[in-house]
């Protein structure tokens, strides 16, 4: 559905990501996982159109994405749910969710703000609230169901549980199953591997910058290597 | 003779109103100081007069003057500022004045120096109530303002543009990925920047019933600087409270105290009250970035 072939993006003369290679399944939910400053947002700022690769290619469907705006990234059907939420501290929580839905013409936008709110009261409650007034753990389903507003066929999550308290931690993973479970094809990306691979279908191991290990999330789950690096031991 | 400074005052200020609010516009979504603002809305109030000249109605000749400040402003920013939209502040600036000094020039290749007279022909009529003298171009002056207010702040919380360029005031690349057009509505911004611009320049040269170059930077730029400065810099209400308090500064220290050093005395004024005060009545409603 996406395949990422070669990719080399860089900030100035160095190098964040090297030659690297990835491909989602439709439907699956794929985690790269790999420590501080390994490349991750990297990549999804490259595919969200954020940040120009310096060579490689990013297909999506068929067409390649390469020399797109955003916006017309985006339009096309893939959201990015930026790492550290970037929710518009400005803006209500009802404005964040129709911003959410800026590509769409339709209007079922309404409706579907209030079938988020139906499944998270604690948006709902807060719906005419300024958002930088949330906790964090609201500001995070916020910028979720923000990007799922946009209706989109694949879901870029940049770190979804950074700085949350390991019971909300849980219920972002929760969140996240079930929209898997919808049918969207996910590109979570993690420091928290042990919770990621346990609901992902697929993982890449990236280390500064190259893909190390790919496998299906179960097989790098048993994998000693794995276990030993990131799912202390 | 209070009440006369003070309806003279808040007609003045309400014309710098109408120039601080495109201004505030500009600066809220790229916190860019336009230097070019005056120049822009100055080049704009010659096209009406060029057009008036000509025979053409003033009301065409107006709304051809708002499109070109539209234009022309739109033009500013791709060619003079978007690519040192990330190159920090000095550049930008750099760039804004150059870009002044182009547009003063163009104006003084075409016009020259001179002063015109801007006969637009609504001049109105001059009400005496009581003791006090109310021109009835004073009081469109007013409500247009505060019409002007009204819209812009309707356009920027109910539309899909508006709430686009509330986001990019935010931040940019936050804005991008939810999929707003980054450069097609910042050039929106800028357009209706200049278009007030211009509007509030025609309502200056109306009240004065004239015209000449230097409109643009010290009666344009440094006016609408001043008004944000007092006002909030990037808030809507602040460039309307005050650009309203400046014109009422003028008008006062003018009727009472001296018109010869009217303008010191309210630059004297305005840098007390930046020591003070330097955030502004009402710190910017769609700047600061998060
Ligand atoms: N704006 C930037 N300018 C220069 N280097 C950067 C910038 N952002 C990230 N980097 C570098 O690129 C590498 C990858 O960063 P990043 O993609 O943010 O990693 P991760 O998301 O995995 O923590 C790191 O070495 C980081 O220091
Ligand atoms: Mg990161």
């Amino acid at each position: 559905m996406l395949a990422i072939d070669n990719l080399v993006v860089s900030y100035g003369k160095i190098d964040a990501l090297h030659d690297m290679s990835i491909s989602l399944e439709p439907g699956a939910l794929t985690t790269l996982i790999g420590a501080n400053g390994a490349g991750k947002t990297t990549l999804l700022k490259t595919i969200s159109g954020l940040m120009k690769p310096k060579s490689g290619t990013i297909t999506y469907e068929g067409t390649s994405l390469i020399g797109l705006e955003p916006h017309e990234i985006i339009a096309l059907g893939i959201a990015h749910c930026p790492e550290g939420r970037r929710v518009l501290a400005r803006q209500t929580v009802y404005e964040n969710m129709k911003m959410g839905a800026y590509v769409r013409n339709d209007d079922e936008v309404g409706e579907d703000i209030e079938y988020f709110f139906k499944k998270f009261p604690q948006l709902e409650g807060r719906r005419h609230h300024l958002s930088g007034f949330l906790s964090g753990g609201e500001q995070q389903m916020l910028a979720i169901c923000r990007a799922l507003m946009s209706r989109p066929k694949i879901l870029l999550l940049d770190e979804p549980s950074m700085g949350l308290s390991p019971v909300l931690v849980k219920e972002v993973f929760k969140i996240i199953k079930d929209i898997h479970d919808e049918g969207v094809t996910i590109l979570l990306v993690e420091q928290n591997a042990k919770m990621a691979l346990s609901i992902a279908d697929k993982g890449y191991v990236l280390e500064v910058g190259r893909i190390i290990a790919e496998d299906t999330a179960a097989n790098l789950m048993n994998s000693k290597s794995i276990q030993d690096s990131y799912l202390g031991g | 003779m209070f009440l006369q400074h003070l309806i003279n005052g808040l007609s003045i200020g309400s014309v710098y109103a109408l120039i601080t609010i495109g201004y505030n516009m500009v600066y809220g979504i790229l916190e860019l100081l336009n230097f070019a603002h005056g120049d822009v809305y100055a080049l704009g109030c010659f096209v009406v007069l060029g057009l008036v000249t000509a025979g053409i109605h003033p009301i065409i000749a107006i709304l051809g003057g708002v499109v070109s400040g539209y234009i022309l402003n739109i033009l500013v920013e791709r060619f003079a500022y978007r690519s040192v939209r990330f190159s920090g502040r000095v550049t930008p600036t750099i760039s804004a004045v150059g870009v002044a000094y182009i547009m003063r020039n163009a104006i003084l290749k075409i016009w020259g120096p001179e002063t015109y007279p801007m006969k637009l022909g609504f001049r109105g009529t001059q009400l005496h109530l009581g003791g006090i003298v109310v021109g009835t171009l004073q009081i469109y002056i007013f409500i247009a303002a505060i019409s002007f207010m009204v819209i812009i702040s309707l356009f920027l919380k109910k539309t899909k543009i508006g709430q686009g360029i509330i986001a990019i005031s935010q931040s940019i690349p936050t804005a991008a990925l939810l999929g707003v057009p980054v450069n097609r509505t910042i050039s929106i911004v800028y357009g209706i920047g200049g278009a007030l611009g211009v509007i509030g320049g025609i309502l200056f040269c109306a009240y004065y019933d004239t015209i000449f170059v230097g409109i643009g930077f010290a009666l344009g730029t440094l006016k609408a600087w001043m008004a944000a400065i007092i006002g909030g810099v990037g808030s809507l209400k602040g460039a309307v409270i005050g650009a309203i308090m400046l014109g009422l500064i003028e008008s006062m220290v003018a009727g009472y105290v001296s018109t010869l050093y009217k303008d010191a005395l309210v630059w004297l004024i305005l840098i007390t009250f930046i020591l003070i005060r330097p955030q502004g009545f009402f710190p910017s409603q769609i700047a600061e970035k998060i």
